[in-house]
């Protein structure tokens, strides 16, 4: 699948249960996927939980905890899903576990891909 | 259902230090109503092994020997 550089940083976009949502593709994000509040009510998603995580300025923060289904690399499946008081959307390392992941800024080039094993 | 997170907290501090060497990076989803929890390789792992038990329950998800469940690089 391939990105775009959205203000110098890349993004993949996601169907995140039907709706397509650009997603920051984050690379200090240990998680699946992180959604705004106004989205996650607006997917309906269905609360599992909360969780905690901490950010790279060293503030503890609680999060609560969502599943849904997304299409990722044309297979549909379903990811926890924490929540953000911040108006971004990101995509974490743990959805990139099987991918090969380009990012080449000077070409404006961003593509993930399954890794051949 | 009104999660505690203090009491899982305390509760995930007394557990964790005999889990750690055999299932440091996994994933317990605690009930803070009953004290019960479940281990899982992801979230939704233990939450499906957590609704078993107790169906339609929401439950606190910690990552076992780390101090923090996840890092956000970017917030």
């Amino acid at each position: 699948m391939r990105g775009f550089f959205k203000f110098g940083s890349p993004v993949i976009d996601l169907s995140i249960e039907g709706r397509r949502i650009g997603t920051l593709l984050d690379t200090g994000f240990n998680g699946h996927i992180m959604l705004p509040l106004p989205i996650i009510r607006e997917l309906a998603l269905d609360k599992i939980g909360i969780s905690d995580y901490l950010t790279a300025s060293g503030d503890g923060k609680i999060t609560e905890v969502y599943k849904g289904k997304i299409i990722f690399l044309n297979e549909k499946i379903e990811v926890p899903i924490l929540s953000t008081d911040a108006d971004f959307s990101l995509a974490g390392m743990e959805l990139f576990h099987e991918c090969k992941i380009i990012i080449e800024r000077n070409k404006d080039f961003v593509e993930v891909s399954k890794s051949v094993k | 259902m009104e999660l505690k997170i203090e009491e899982a907290n305390k509760l995930f501090e007394e557990i964790s230090k005999e889990l750690t060497s055999k299932y440091k990076g996994k994933i317990v989803a605690i009930d803070t109503d009953t004290g019960s929890y479940f281990i899982g390789d992801s979230e939704l792992d233990a939450y499906k092994k957590a609704t078993k038990k107790y169906p339609d329950k929401k439950f606190v998800f910690k990552r076992i020997g780390f101090g923090s469940t996840y890092f956000v690089g970017a917030l």
